[in-house]
């Protein structure tokens, strides 16, 4: 198999941002405790009344389903393309040793039992096949890949505690337009108890490559979704990194939600004739 | 005709449980053939019992054509409601801690097992550690979910937390129909005199049109297969994905449009299954 668009793994520049570990990667997801404040109780109302008049203008009568996920709003009109690229698999291997370090620490043979996991998750069958599928050659370099991937995580991740009931692969949906309108996404993980009158979540979000300015506004989409599923914005967006170890963290505020409003509507017009 | 299901705000979940009953519908024997009648008759005799829930409701009623095998995912409902009884009787202080314990306790009774054995103990204790730890991070995303979304302190009875499917076998309608409640939870009517349920179900995803019909068929299941022949008075679904909640109050004729509901649905299901034998 030829593979497409791989990406040689080398140190990458962090432009301006570095590599974290430990007490110094916990402080950034958590944030300053003093940047959480109450909820306006209107906000999620708000945008989301924006949102369904943005849907109601785009789509007009038009009937069917429009399912709108991340990939949408930085890939255009690109969303239909579901051709599955080395980055992707690779991807969505680092994705499952994330949740399994999380879950119970470092795995003596990270990419055997990531992989065994991916095949028994029926959304991952075309992943199976392209691993499947590959020669001897590029197998061993993804093995090589995955590997350096759970060292960097063995050596960088800190140990969360339980009691901030860290969860994995948590999916997240709300519809929009009476139901016409899905926005999907999962969060790798989510830390934090949910509360009604305080933020209090973190979302976090795991990369296999380098960070870019897309990652952030994929996981701001993320923020997006939880604040109209919950009707409480988290309180932080964390982008992790799992190979250079930089982390692009902010704190949720109302305008980085209103201008993720808008990049979703943006992303909803665009997508012309529902699926 | 207006939709019987009422949204709520998934922070009115615990209080919806929980609020004194409005309607309890009691039904004599005879109510209770009669209802069952309304689930149609089957032709079909001699052959296997369709199973009737809302995972074969919203599949259309097809019999997967693999046998079961247990993977991570499937084990997340199990193990996460085990846990969740851990943490809300004290057992354990958080889920992941109380995943950990059962899948430790199920391990060391499936060793015991027959290799072949097809519960969830015997798979936990042969498959690799991989998927043991995959399946706790099911359990653990599962049972985090469920415990955030409820207001445990308001209970002041004990609620049955993962207890098994209620079950009625109607041979005469060729079908077992089951129902599924992640919590059941005793209350009171409003004038306090009776003591009747509510149950929550957990369901993937978002409200969809077959919401109504899928809370009725687990609440008609309850009915039918309870010793007192009382249905429960309220059906909460909770949708952890969306956060979206709604509420079905259950009466004589919520039960009874249910049934006719089911009917039709293994009607169209046998009629299509009979023409493809016969094509």
């Amino acid at each position: 198999m030829v593979l497409a668009e791989r990406t040689v793994l080398q140190a990458t520049e962090p432009r301006g941002l570095t590599a974290l570990a430990g007490d110094q990667l916990l402080d950034v997801l958590r944030g300053p405790k003093t940047s959480r404040h109450p909820i306006d109780t209107g906000l999620a109302g708000g945008l989301r009344a924006w949102l369904n008049d943005a849907c109601f203008e785009a789509r007009g009568d038009q009937v069917g389903t429009l399912v709108v996920t991340k990939k949408m709003l930085t890939g255009g009109t690109h969303v239909r393309d579901s051709r599955l690229t080395y980055e992707f698999v690779r991807g969505a291997i680092v994705a499952t040793l994330f949740r399994l370090f999380i879950t119970s620490g470092p795995s003596e043979n990270p990419y055997a039992d990531a992989c065994e996991v991916l095949f028994t998750e029926p959304q991952h069958h075309a992943t199976a096949a392209f691993i499947a599928a590959l020669n001897e050659r590029d197998r061993r370099g993804l093995e090589r890949e995955v590997r350096l991937h759970a060292r960097n995580l063995e050596r960088r991740w800190p140990t969360l505690s339980p009691t901030w009931m860290p969860r994995t692969a948590v999916s997240m949906a709300t519809t929009l337009d009476g139901g016409q309108v899905h926005l999907r996404g999962m969060a790798d993980l989510v830390i934090g108890v949910s509360r009604r009158d305080l933020p209090s979540i973190c979302l976090v979000s795991i990369r296999s490559t380098p960070l870019h300015h897309a990652h952030r506004d994929e996981l701001r989409f993320l923020g997006l979704i939880e604040t109209l599923r919950s009707g409480v914005p988290p309180f932080r967006l964390a982008t992790y990194s799992t190979l250079t170890g930089e982390v692009l963290a902010e704190a949720v505020t109302e305008d980085l939600l209103k201008n993720t409003v808008a990049v979703t509507i943006s992303a909803i017009r665009a997508q012309g004739a529902p699926q | 005709m207006t939709s019987p299901l009422r949204r709520i705000e998934a922070s009115a979940l615990t209080k919806e449980l929980l609020a004194p009953a409005t309607n309890v519908a009691t039904f004599t024997r005879d109510e209770l053939r009669h209802l069952e009648s309304r689930l149609g008759t089957s032709s079909t005799e001699g052959e296997g019992l369709l199973r009737v829930d809302s995972w074969t409701l919203r599949s259309g009623l097809g019999v997967p054509e693999s046998p079961f095998a247990w993977t991570p995912h499937f084990a997340k409902r199990s193990l996460g409601l085990a846990a969740l009884r851990l943490v809300v009787f004290g057992v354990a202080a958080t889920p992941q801690e109380a995943v950990a314990r059962e899948v430790d306790r199920l391990v060391r009774l499936g060793v015991d097992q027959p290799p072949r054995s097809s519960s969830l103990a015997a798979y936990l204790a042969s498959c690799s550690p991989a998927l043991r730890t995959a399946a706790i991070a099911h359990g653990v995303t599962y049972a985090t979910e469920l415990f955030c979304a409820i207001d445990w302190k308001s209970f002041t009875r004990h609620p049955l937390i993962g207890s098994p499917d209620a079950t009625a076998v109607l041979r005469s309608q060729g079908i077992s129909l089951r129902g599924r409640a992640e919590l059941i939870c005793d209350i009171d009517d409003a004038s306090g005199a009776q003591l009747t349920e509510s149950r929550l179900v957990v369901m993937h995803g978002v409200i969809e049109d077959d919401t109504t019909l899928l809370l009725g068929s687990a609440a008609l299941a309850a009915t039918l297969a309870s010793s007192d022949r009382t249905a429960p008075a309220r059906m909460v679904a909770f949708f952890p994905t969306s956060g979206q909640a709604a509420v079905l109050d259950i009466t004589e004729n919520i039960l009874t449009r249910t049934a006719l509901g089911i009917a039709k649905r293994v009607e169209n299901y046998r009629t299509s299954a009979a023409e493809s034998l016969a094509a």
